[in-house]
């Protein structure tokens, strides 16, 4: 028997199905042919592989979900924020308020370029972080104290981003809306072992003093 | 002149991120289902690795956002969730079932707590094996036959999604597939007849 009649035959089995004698007396001698019949039924499994259809309105409801449990994961970061945020001021004195200075080996530097537009309360408050390498997975928090508010994020005071930096300027631009009272902003990188941290005050019709 | 990386794309407020989410999401929902399912072989771990799937996706945003294709970059983080379910199922379930020896495998049909009763009307006896045999896998091995043989993803694709050298996917595929080879196909007997030993050794 010629291998290709051989194949053909196998090629119309099921699983349930035996071979002839005759195509089975060819595959215990047909190397070549045996792995193809061991591939046939392989793959015959496989396909025979049903996957049910998802409940109605499944993957609907779980891909809303994950949006709201983001949000109510972020809610509950606030109380460690505000404890990382104490401890960052002592690095903030030692380094200079609204630069970094030639502070020894320091892998990336924040800057704050205050930003004259104005609109009512609203301020642009431009952050240029200055980094010597790119980070895949750099981390930064911006948190809002009294009066002021992130727009597009209503009453939310703590925000944290994971974002990749490019090596040199990064430019966060972020629409302050400021009350009343004013406030103090707070922008926090972290870049690999690095952790840098800003503060400013904010009042409304004022330029960021510093 | 000094170039700078603006960072604006991100801060985006939450009503966006989300609406973002859902129109990049929806269109490879089902295949994610499907995979996710061919993975765990049942519906209830399909549906918790789907939820956690959609978070972390979710949370991640900013990572595969502005790719052309994000598929292999969910592919890959479906990988690593189901990554952590296998462990925790070994942890649980101890290393009993994986010390078996092969020939068990024909009379290790799937225990009832193990699949829904629609699921357990919907398997075939071949489907059950099948199944059993692809639990005998490891996690790696199982995405592999998984993503290749059963999705049809081809090499370079399968090599993206879990970020190996071509070479080195190939000869694991390669020994993925003779393992679950000698797990179905290797019998001492066809399948009807195994089976009906199955009902004789229970009886």
């Amino acid at each position: 028997m010629q291998c290709i009649d051989a194949q053909r035959q196998l090629q119309s089995l099921d699983l349930d199905q035996q071979p002839s004698a005759l195509v089975a007396e060819h595959l215990r001698h047909c190397n070549q042919c045996h792995d193809f019949y061991e591939d046939f039924r392989l793959r015959l499994h496989l396909e025979s592989f049903a996957v049910p259809e998802p409940d109605p309105g499944f993957l609907q409801q779980a891909m809303k979900q994950a949006g709201q449990r983001q949000h109510r994961a972020s809610l509950g970061h606030r109380a460690w924020t505000a404890a990382v945020a104490a401890s960052l001021l002592v690095a903030l004195l030692l380094v200079g308020r609204w630069q970094l200075p030639e502070a020894p080996s320091p892998k990336t530097a924040m800057q704050l370029q205050p930003q004259a537009t104005s609109e009512q309360q609203l301020k642009e408050v431009r952050i240029l972080i200055v980094s010597d390498q790119d980070y895949q997975d750099a981390h930064i928090q911006v948190a809002l104290h009294e009066d002021l508010q992130l727009r597009g994020y209503d009453q939310q005071k703590n925000l944290s981003w994971r974002t990749p930096l490019k090596e040199g300027q990064n430019l966060l631009t972020l629409p302050i809306q400021i009350g009343q009272k004013g406030g103090q902003l707070e922008v926090t990188s972290r870049l690999g072992m690095h952790t840098h941290s800003l503060q400013l005050p904010l009042a409304r019709g004022e330029q960021p003093s510093g | 002149m000094v170039s700078v990386t603006s960072l604006s794309s991100w801060l985006t407020p939450a009503r966006q991120r989300k609406s973002r989410f859902l129109a990049l999401v929806e269109p490879h929902s089902k295949t994610l289902y499907q995979t996710a399912y061919r993975l765990t072989g049942n519906q209830s771990d399909t549906e918790d690795l789907i939820q956690e799937l959609f978070l972390r996706l979710y949370q991640k945003q900013d990572h595969w956002v502005h790719l052309d294709n994000p598929r292999p970059w969910f592919l890959r983080s479906l990988y690593n969730l189901y990554i952590d379910l296998y462990r925790k199922r070994r942890r649980t379930a101890g290393a009993n079932d994986k010390s078996k020896q092969l020939d068990d495998l024909p009379y290790q049909l799937a225990s009832a707590a193990e699949v829904t009763p629609l699921e357990a009307t919907l398997d075939s006896d071949q489907q059950r094996l099948l199944k059993k045999a692809l639990d005998h896998l490891d996690a790696e091995e199982r995405n592999l036959i998984v993503l290749h043989l059963m999705e049809g993803y081809s090499l370079p694709e399968v090599a993206e999604i879990q970020q190996l050298p071509l070479g080195t996917l190939k000869s694991r595929l390669h020994r993925s597939k003779e393992k679950l080879k000698k797990l179905l196909l290797k019998e001492p007997f066809p399948s009807a007849e195994r089976f009906l030993k199955v009902v004789s050794y229970e009886d």
